[in-house]
């Protein structure tokens, strides 16, 4: 890892100022959090993120400012995630559901209705309002079982089809719906209730 | 009043919809349930929002660059 900070000094040296090495720390830091998400082993996670960073430094013409540096880092390094999961090892990992399907039952009445009003949100038309919105979402995913987040992760965030979802894990095309399903819900009643308590959410 | 669908499989449409198209009879069963259901269409508007900023994740937070151009420009900006 100190040699690869090392590395990331000497090569951007030439770069304009924005690209510091707080910079690339905090980018590196950012790719972390995301690709733990999709990718549970935390050294493989590592590893990808290590090589996003050396293939952002191969190219480093390729973005200006620190926006575009994020963005065109966190690109890179859900390409190398989906690479992963599409490399031939990967595949028939074995699915294991600790969720009981009755996951959310609570929520409706024996006809299959909502217990309770399902309440309108505001929709997050302003750039901060989006930030919050999005500062949630990343907080409430964070509390789905790791699986669902992963799956949600991989068909959302990877943008992977859900017929590749369920080669990929040896899922039936049911059981991912209902986890995407899950992740969904779980998701919107998480952003709800935190949204009421810092009023970002209506 | 909810016939043909309960809100519990209006929504596991709505949610399987972003992911693939429906079939006819589903497709056609879940817009009449939407039109006369209140709950779901709040359900089906906070699904796609999050379906929208799933892509975004980690980038979202940045700049004026993520926004569309006439979100950039609106007035409501200050």
């Amino acid at each position: 890892m100190t040699h690869l900070m090392e590395k990331l000094e000497q090569t951007v040296l030439p770069a304009p100022p924005a690209t510091s090495t707080q910079s690339w720390q905090q980018l590196r830091q950012r790719m972390l959090r995301h690709a733990r998400m999709v990718v549970f082993e935390p050294a493989l996670a590592e590893d990808l993120v290590q090589e996003s960073l050396v293939a952002v430094l191969e190219n480093p013409l390729s973005h200006r400012g620190e926006s575009s540096l994020v963005t065109w880092g966190i690109a890179i390094l859900k390409h190398k995630i989906a690479d992963w999961y599409r490399s031939p090892h990967q595949q028939r990992r074995v699915w294991v559901d600790q969720e009981e399907d009755t996951a959310h039952d609570e929520l409706y009445d024996e006809q299959g209705s909502y217990k309770e009003t399902v309440p309108s949100w505001q929709q997050p038309e302003r750039q901060e309002a989006q930030r919050q919105m999005m500062s949630v979402l990343e907080a409430c995913l964070k509390h789905l079982p790791s699986q669902t987040g992963r799956i949600f992760m991989m068909r959302e965030w990877l943008g992977f089809e859900t017929s590749e979802i369920c080669e990929r894990l040896g899922l039936t095309a049911d059981n991912c719906r209902m986890v995407l399903h899950r992740a969904r819900t779980g998701l919107r009643q998480c952003m709800t209730s935190k949204g009421h308590s810092n009023g970002s959410i209506q | 009043m909810n016939f043909l669908h309960s809100c519990k499989r209006a929504a596991e449409l709505i949610s399987q919809s972003l992911d693939e198209p429906l079939d006819v009879v589903d497709s056609l069963r879940l817009r009449m349930h939407l039109s006369m259901c209140g709950n779901c269409r709040n359900v089906e508007e906070q699904f796609s929002l999050i379906h929208k900023l799933g892509d975004q994740i980690g980038t979202l937070d940045l700049c004026e660059e993520q926004l569309e151009p006439h979100l950039a420009n609106s007035p409501l900006q200050e």
